[in-house]
């Protein structure tokens, strides 16, 4: 029996890697000008209401699939494949004096497995 | 060199003979200008002052805009249009960015490699209730984007 295989590898990533460790935020201490100074510009920015809230995003989607094809008629005889779509993310809050007030952290791209 | 020699030589030219690669490259925006960008000075510069310095922002804070009855999809421009001076005044923060994308491909016969990647730079200005700049953060990560994909990563 004769078949064509293939193995197909996809890799995106959008944004950045955190710049910084989150444990250099300090509850209650550290201010809104500390977190953009250490980390940059946020992803997203958002109002509550009891003050804003900052959330830094890196995203990483890995994709592989395997097919088994018939070579004369191009039939798909078995395909497997998988994605994986995961984030790090950082939210820090503030109360409205600008001062940290709640840090969140979540690693998550490096847990992926390659294929 | 032996016949199985030969006919993995061939296999080789074969594969290499019907294999490609692709390069891709996107941009969306323009750079944004570093110079500018290091005349901005906290508590003195305005928010016409950049608005003069830098033009529209791709993003504006949207929250005074909702609180009277503008959606959020109206309060927020797409990138390249020019939002009214309106929606402007009542902004806490603007954020201008340049995003660019490299991508890359190896399509071979029984294996394919495709990678692309998407980083902007981004500059956040936080203004005060006297509509002068707060604060402010900027990144360029454009430039940590690999030229090559995986071979440079």
């Amino acid at each position: 029996m004769c078949a064509a295989a293939g193995c197909t590898i996809g890799r995106y990533y959008n944004g950045a890697p955190l710049r910084a460790e989150p444990s250099a935020i300090v509850q209650g201490q550290s201010t809104k000008s500390d977190v953009l100074r250490q980390f940059g510009p946020p992803t997203q920015i958002m109002h509550q209401t009891d003050g804003d809230a900052f959330v830094y995003l890196y995203e990483q989607y890995n994709y592989s699939s395997f097919r088994l094809q018939d070579p004369i008629t191009r039939i798909s005889w078995f395909t497997y494949s998988r994605s994986l779509d995961n984030r790090d993310r950082l939210l820090v809050m503030f109360d409205f004096t600008g001062v940290v007030r709640g840090v969140a952290i979540d690693h998550q791209v490096a847990a992926m497995p390659s294929l | 060199m032996g016949l199985s020699g030969i006919r993995g030589w061939g296999l080789t030219v074969l594969v290499l003979a019907t294999s490609g690669c692709v390069m891709a490259r996107t941009y969306r925006d323009q750079p944004l200008d570093e110079q500018k960008i290091a005349g901005i000075q906290r508590g003195v510069t305005t928010k016409a002052d950049i608005l003069t310095l830098l033009g529209p922002p791709q993003e504006i804070d949207a929250r005074e805009l909702t609180a009277v009855g503008v959606s959020f999809d109206q309060a927020l421009p797409r990138p390249g249009e020019k939002p009214p001076a309106e929606r402007l005044v009542s902004a806490r923060w603007f954020r201008y960015t340049y995003e660019r994308g490299n991508g890359m491909a190896m399509i071979l016969i029984l294996f394919n490699y495709l990678d692309f990647d998407q980083k902007n730079d981004s500059l956040v200005i936080f203004f005060d209730g006297d509509d002068k700049v707060e604060d402010f953060a900027f990144a360029k990560d454009t430039q940590l984007l690999p030229r090559y994909g995986f071979w440079s990563r």
